[in-house]
């Protein structure tokens, strides 16, 4: 078992050239799995505690429990933080084969990086999308780590509309707060054969909203926007799995080592303990 | 036989209704009807009576169905943020009592009561209907902040719809005491007799939906019918007909079930209907 931390950091131009991704896992030692998302400035920490002894009040005899809790970096969790683990839960649990854990808790706890806008009266802390984005990306990854059986993979992206009419993916905070609308999308990607490895995509979350008003042509097309964006996220995802517990050494030469408990894309039950 | 008397048809019909939701829901929607007499995208009729509550500054009280809110706006005077010193604050909540639904149990606020009240919070503010900035008294010194408290006291599903509705009607009827700045005495003093209404714009109206079974999208779900929706569409609307915020959460839908444009053609056409009312206010 790694006790340090072993990073694989993935770095990549996004496909618009203005926005990288970093995909890092942590290997907190204390939890199951851990991972750290960022779209350049907007970086997210989720860690997975799971399958874990349950409270009474929440047990469920015929599948586990799904408790998710956003941590935001300064203050205690108010509203705000609440409404977004809601969200979290719900376009998640779709993903999560709970009923292969009857009477017991997995734990997601994310911890959001990077202040939210804050200063801006008009500000809507909980529905930033960069964040919101990055925090789902960033707990499939440490659902991923952790190794609890999954049907999908849920990937996210976040989208705006600049003055000009035109829909940029994962914006920055400047470019938010200029913006006339703005959402996030998530989607579950499975794969619908086994025989081939046809990718299928459906959507778990979509939030669109203007203050200014929007027709439904234009949510539809940033819909189809960030479908192919969280394909991209998800391409990313894939690749950095194949390179946890490798660790660079100092001469930045590249040591392959076990980590003792490999990640899987889901299904790797007999490697769960209980 | 035992001198036990025949369950009637009703007790029947509700025992089964407790022990096999999903079934008994799915009979229903069989024969094209939910369980309350309602087609698939229909409204339950909503009433508004407004300045019930002498105490407050603006009240209203909201049904839609048997879902009841209470709404109370009330008036503070504060000094502004340091980063914002022409902002007054808005400050909505709602309050899930255990008087309303046995699901509810007494003690801090429950996770659904936090959740709701922060997308109240959203909706206002991007519906841009109180701009802060109105609020304010003098700059840097003195701004109004507006408490506006809803409480449930009987729920029976979408309440987040009621809450707002209740929200927008008691903002409407609210009369806030003229306040005027005495720069000498560097303090604020407000009228007894005028009261003036608050400046106004945009009326945002959510319209709630949700998704049975992949199959069957249902308008205004009540307390029965929510637990067994796994996905839920809102729309928010503004009294101009525009579209302000769709959001669709929950179990992946196949492809041809694209409920959003069907949700946003119903959420419109009730949005005419509703903002007569409203605006009436």
């Amino acid at each position: 078992m790694v006790t340090d931390s072993s990073t694989h950091v993935v770095e990549h131009p996004s496909w618009d050239g203005r926005r990288g991704v970093s995909i890092e896992y942590e290997l907190l030692s204390r939890v199951d799995g851990s991972a750290r998302f960022g779209f350049d400035d907007v970086g997210v920490l989720a860690s997975v505690s799971g399958p874990i002894e349950v409270r009474l009040a929440v047990e469920n005899s015929t599948k586990a429990t799904f408790e998710v809790s956003v941590r935001p970096l300064a203050a205690i969790p108010g509203t705000d933080a609440k409404a977004l683990a809601a969200t979290i839960k719900s376009l998640l649990t779709p993903s999560l084969l709970l009923t292969r854990y009857p009477r017991t808790l997995i734990q997601l706890v994310v911890q959001p990086l990077s202040p939210s806008l804050v200063g801006s009266p008009k500000a809507i802390p909980s529905l930033h999308p960069g964040t919101a984005a990055a925090s789902i990306n960033a707990s499939s990854l440490a659902l991923m780590n952790a190794s609890v059986a999954m049907e999908g993979v849920v990937c996210a992206v976040a989208i705006a509309r600049t003055s000009s009419k035109d829909l940029i993916l994962n914006p920055t905070a400047d470019q938010l707060v200029s913006s006339t609308a703005s959402g996030c999308f998530a989607f579950i990607f499975t794969t619908a054969e086994l025989s081939n490895d046809r990718l299928h995509a459906s959507e778990v979350w979509s939030n669109w909203q203007s203050s200014l008003g929007f027709d439904v042509a234009e949510m539809f097309g940033a819909r189809e926007l960030a479908q192919q964006g969280a394909r991209h996220v998800w391409e990313l995802m894939k690749e950095s799995i194949g390179s946890v517990g490798v660790r660079r050494s100092d001469d930045g030469e590249v040591k392959a080592e076990s980590t003792g408990r490999l990640p899987g894309d889901g299904g790797d039950e007999d490697k769960m303990e209980i | 036989m035992a001198a036990t008397s025949v369950p009637s048809e009703e007790i029947r019909a509700a025992t089964f209704q407790r022990l096999y939701p999903k079934t008994y829901l799915e009979r229903f929607l069989q024969e094209n009807v939910r369980p309350d007499g309602r087609d698939f995208l229909e409204f339950r009729d909503c009433s508004i009576n407004v300045g019930s509550i002498s105490t407050a500054d603006g009240s209203s009280l909201v049904r839609l169905g048997d879902t009841t809110v209470v709404c109370g706006v009330k008036a503070e005077i504060a000094e502004p943020d340091l980063d914002a010193p022409e902002d007054g604050f808005l400050v909505p909540n709602l309050d899930l009592p255990p008087l309303c639904s046995p699901k509810y149990k007494p003690g801090p606020p429950s996770d659904d009561a936090q959740v709701i009240s922060s997308r109240l919070n959203e909706a206002l503010i991007l519906s841009g209907m109180l701009p802060t900035k109105s609020l304010c008294i003098q700059p840097g010194k003195f701004v109004w902040v507006l408490y506006v408290d809803a409480t449930c006291i009987n729920y029976n599903g979408n309440v987040f719809d009621a809450t707002l509705l209740a929200m927008v009607a008691a903002l409407k009827n609210a009369r806030l005491p003229k306040a005027v700045y005495h720069e000498e005495t560097n303090h604020v003093t407000c009228s007894r007799k005028l009261r003036e209404p608050l400046s106004l714009s945009g009326t945002p109206l959510a319209s709630t939906f949700g998704v049975f079974d992949s199959s069957h999208l249902l308008a205004d779900p009540t307390a029965f019918e929510e637990p067994l929706l796994e996905t839920t569409v809102t729309i928010i609307t503004d009294n101009g007909g525009r579209l302000l915020s769709t959001s669709q959460l929950g179990q992946y839908l196949p492809p041809e079930m694209d409920v959003l444009s069907e949700c946003i053609t119903n959420a419109k056409s009730r949005t005419t209907e509703i903002m007569k009312h409203i605006l009436a206010i």
